[in-house]
């Protein structure tokens, strides 16, 4: 009996050590999110010409808002698009993904009074399009619309529509990394 | 050590009366393994009356007058037994008997557990000897399905957790070999970290156990137990192959066990197990595939006086997860929602890719039972777990190889419970326990962890009493916890170390009639109270496959704020059984009601704009809520056919508004029919059996918002939609039926079983499937089950 009370004892006081130590332990996992993008900057130029679009949320997922800088385009323009995508802290993420292209594309979204037509302007090594160069042109007249922007991981190319391979389409799947939309006008 | 079961009535006598009320009750057991037997014809001479044990190796005789009796007990396959009774006026006789088997039949003999039974008032249900073996191979979930009321909530065919009444995760209790499991089990795709095969006892406790195990024990216990350790010098063991043509899975499983003297014994146990992807009726379920490969060794001595024990065991699991289903964004939730399959199927394969789950589970266990002559049997044990659990998901940058989600969980309890010893007409024990847990998210994940890293210490002392007569039976309990829990986090990109301190007092009231001979009645009353999990105050982040980001009770307008308030959740349950049995048939009836005031749940609160969208945010909040429902089981048997009913229905809603609650389990009514042969030439046990299963569609579920809803919504519409309260994105599921059939017999020591589950191949959804948004539900399935005793 007295024993068993020695045993009991023992095993109360290592509860209560296992309680009281104190883990000053190094808690450093508020990682950098390495995956989160915060800022999509598309660049439209015509000649000497630059209009800039920006759609920045610094806090990714949290509460709040973002900060979208839309922007006016010319009628009757062709523009080269080109997209650059920046992570937590102004990381450039745009080389990760041109790195796999392949798994990788940018697709849009918008309507007849915006563009008159549209070209991918680079590719993955497959010859299939990335999407994030690509050529348009503005219609004649004044006008606009919604631009949407998605950047999918893992698309299933193949099931690109062959006319128009911009548009997404639910048989293409993946994840969309991005989900981005510019209120564009198109005026003189 | 006779007496280490001691479930006896008093000894001592009551009131005095003028009719005779002196009472026999004995209890059972097989000799060697000291498992209880059932179905033993008892004799008891002169009166000429013939009693046959229940499934808990228990007979009892009421209202006789004194005199000498003889008792006759027989049951097959054991050796005959006499013995002679004397007994004196009022007297309540009890005896544990032990049947020496019949050797050369050993291998035949259907063996029945004597299982902990911690509440004789509540409502427990057992999965014992034939009925466990057909499901051999199954996940735990889909094991303990079989019981009436319980469910389970699924992510895939691969995961599953149990449900007991509606409630599951941090709201059950899972004792592993006496142990309570302690993994991540706040996650909804969070499987249950423990090997099948290890158990051979399985019960559910379906009211609230809170004063025995704890606030986690608030929506019922699921019990698993290996068989005691054996007493035969010879080595014997049992081994498994199993293989499902569904997704070719195959299944290993060994045991083996031997006596070596002087009490010492000790029994080894492993399993493998390889499946592929699942198929659905008309397509494959790409990258479902799940290897298991685990192990379980028991030491253990066994005196006069004492016994003590020690365990280590070892789960290791990779899960994959449904490619199609791995979406963070509503949108994609959209495209699967409006897609007839999902957009990613690839042909079989065994190999499992990203997403998928990799967790490793140790249990190191000693423990020790002591009888002390003048107070009870004292029992200690103390148990390591360590938990592993790491997370792969689809990543750019060649980061697919680092885990998304790297959680280490340590946990270590210590309990001490003395039974105390019959004194007059009580029964009952007290005990303490102490758990230290601390959990660390490894870095290098590089993704900000949805949990954050906390240390939990609590501290709990618990008193149950039973007041036994022959003919009813009242039990009560009460018990004190406190936990004291510090959380290791960052606000605003600032380390604070939040501590939080929780008191909370739980009570249970019970009552058992059993002076009809053919009924017996019980009531449960308890109540238990839960402080939230660290989880449910801290998590924030996507929730994957569901669209919607999830934010903890201390989260305000987005952002966190750890002195916000909050409070303890309260329980309160009443379960009822009533048991009744006659002739051919057997019922079993349970109503429940349970009311939780400030349940934890998820519900919409702002409709946020991301770089990937517009998300719903579900925040906890906390509600009063009502779980009511019924259970019904209902068995007949007359000669060798046998028919089988199972049927439970469950309403559950806010009290304030009548709201609906998500994933409830909807109406479920499962039938079997079977005949069954003893000996048949020289085949044993054979049955055959069709078994047919209804689940309807469940139609108290929240209202449906098409995820497409979401894209360019406008703010008035946003302010609409969250005025009407909670939502779902897609509408529950239509019912279904499913069919199966099997046949299966024994030959000498081997057995052999074949059933075939989803006989018609039907095409379903389950509405506690989480995948159910993505994919149909698992197609035919053969299973060939081959066992062999030794």
């Amino acid at each position: 009996m007295k024993n068993l009370h020695k045993f009991s004892a023992f095993l109360l006081v290592g509860a209560v050590f296992f309680g009281s130590c104190k883990k000053d332990d190094h808690d450093h996992n508020h990682a950098h999110e390495q995956e989160l993008i915060t800022k999509v900057v598309v660049r439209f130029s015509s000649g000497a010409e630059t209009v800039t679009m920006t759609w920045e949320d610094t806090d990714g997922l949290g509460s709040n808002p973002p900060v979208i800088q839309n922007g006016k385009l010319k009628p009757n323009t062709t523009y080269d698009i080109d997209i650059s995508i920046a992570g937590e802290g102004g990381k450039d993420i745009t080389a990760e993904i041109t790195n796999e292209a392949d798994e990788h594309q940018v697709y849009y979204g918008f309507p007849s009074t915006l563009f008159n037509s549209f070209q991918y302007t680079d590719q993955d090594s497959k010859g299939k399009p990335l999407g994030l160069r690509a050529k348009v042109t503005t219609i004649p007249n004044t006008g606009g619309g919604n631009l949407q922007i998605l950047l999918v991981h893992e698309p299933i190319k193949s099931q690109n529509l062959a006319s128009t391979p911009w548009v997404y389409n639910p048989n293409i799947g993946g994840e969309q990394d991005f989900n981005i939309t510019f209120n564009v006008t198109v005026a003189p | 050590m006779k007496y280490r079961f001691l479930l006896a009535l008093g000894f001592l006598l009551g009131e005095l009366h003028a009719q005779c009320t002196a009472s026999i009750h004995g209890h059972i057991y097989q000799k060697d393994t000291k498992i209880s037997l059932s179905d033993v014809q008892v004799r008891i001479e002169p009166l000429g009356k013939i009693l046959q044990t229940n499934a808990e190796g228990e007979f009892e005789l009421l209202n006789i007058c004194e005199g000498e009796y003889q008792i006759f007990l027989e049951k097959e396959d054991f050796l005959p037994l006499h013995i002679v009774v004397e007994l004196k006026k009022n007297e309540h006789f009890h005896k544990d008997i032990f049947l020496q088997a019949d050797n050369q039949a050993i291998a035949s003999v259907e063996v029945l557990g004597s299982m902990e039974k911690p509440f004789s008032t509540q409502t427990q249900n057992f999965l014992i000897g034939q009925e466990l073996e057909l499901l051999r191979g199954k996940t735990l979930g889909e094991m303990l399905k079989s019981i009436t009321g319980v469910f389970t909530f699924n992510t895939g065919a691969g995961i599953s957790k149990p449900m007991i009444h509606g409630l599951h995760s941090q709201r059950i209790t899972i004792l592993n070999n006496g142990i309570r499991q302690e993994g991540q089990q706040w996650g909804e795709e969070h499987a249950p970290e423990i090997d099948v095969f290890s158990a051979e006892q399985v019960s559910v406790i379906k009211g609230a156990a809170g004063v025995r195990y704890g606030s986690d024990a608030m929506g019922g216990v699921v019990m698993l137990n290996p068989l005691p350790l054996p007493t035969e010098k010879k080595l014997h063991g049992k081994a498994y192959l199993i293989g499902h043509s569904n997704n070719r899975m195959g299944n290993l499983a060994l045991q083996i066990e031997k006596a070596f003297g002087k009490g010492w014994a000790w029994r080894w146990q492993g399993s493998a197990k390889r499946g592929g992807d699942f198929h659905s009726p008309t397509y494959v379920l790409s990258n479902t595939g799940v290897q298991e490969l685990n192990f379980a060794t028991t030491l253990g001595i066994e005196r006069k006086k004492w016994q003590a024990e020690a365990y280590l065991s070892r789960y290791d699991a990779d899960i994959g997860i449904l490619r199609a289903a791995h979406t963070g964004n509503i949108n994609d939730l959209a495209v699967s929602i409006s897609r007839p399959e999902p957009w990613y199927v690839a042909p079989f394969t065994y190999e499992i890719q990203n997403p998928r789950q990799k967790i490793v589970h140790y249990l190191a266990k000693i423990s020790s039972k002591i009888t002390l002559d003048h107070l009870g049997t004292l029992s200690l044990q103390y148990a390591l777990q360590w938990n592993d659990r790491k997370e792969f998901d689809i990543r750019r940058g060649g980061r697919s190889t680092i885990p998304a989600l790297s959680l280490q969980l340590q946990t270590h309890t210590f309990d001490a419970v003395l039974e105390h010893h019959a004194w007059k007409n009580f029964q009952g024990s007290l005990g303490a326990s102490t758990l230290w847990q601390d959990n660390y998210n490894v870095p290098g994940t590089g993704i900000t962890p949805l949990l954050p890293n906390f240390t939990n210490f609590s501290q709990g002392i618990f008193w149950v009493e039973r007041f036994v007569k022959p003919t009813y039976e009242l039990e009560w309990g009460l018990r004190y916890d406190f936990r004291h829990t510090e959380v290791r986090t960052f606000q605003n990109r600032v380390r604070i170390t939040p501590n939080y301190q929780f008191h909370w007092g739980t009570a249970t009231l019970g009552y058992l009639y059993r002076k009809w001979q053919n009924i017996v009645m019980k009531t449960n009353f308890a109540t238990t109270f839960r402080p939230p999990h660290t989880a449910e105050l801290f998590s924030q982040g996507l929730h994957l496959g569901i669209g919607n980001i999830q934010q903890g009770l201390l989260f305000e307008n987005g952002s966190l704020n750890p002195d916000k308030n909050f409070a303890l959740e309260k329980s309160y349950k009443w379960i009822g059984t009533i048991q009744y049995q006659k002739g051919a048939w057997q019922w079993e009836i349970s109503p429940y009601h349970h009311w939780i005031d400030n349940f934890i749940y998820a519900t919409p609160t702002d409709i946020r704009l991301t770089i990937q969208g517009y998300f719903p945010v579900f925040s906890y909040v906390q509600r009063d809520v009502v779980l009511r429902g019924i259970d019904a089981m209902q068995k007949f048997q007359r000669g060798n056919w046998q028919w089988q009913s199972k049927f439970s229905y469950l309403n559950a809603f806010v009290r304030k508004n009548n709201e609906a609650i998500i994933n409830m389990p909807p109406l479920r009514w499962e039938n079997r029919w079977a005949w069954e042969r003893k000996n048949w030439g020289k085949l044993q046990n054979t049955s055959f059996f069709v078994s047919a299963l209804y689940v309807a569609r469940q139609n108290n579920a929240p209202r449906v918002i098409e995820p497409s809803r979401f894209e360019n919504i406008s703010s008035e519409e946003k302010e609409q939609i969250l005025a009407e309260g909670t939502f779902d994105f897609m509408l529950a599921p239509a019912g279904y039926w499913l069919w199966g059939a099997g046949a299966s017999s024994t030959f000498k020591n081997l057995t052999a079983t074949l059933q075939v589950e989803n006989l018609t191949n039907t095409i379903f959804r389950d509405y506690l499937n989480r995948w159910r948004y993505y994919a149909n539900d698992v197609g035919r399935n053969f299973i060939l089950q081959i066992s062999y005793i030794f």
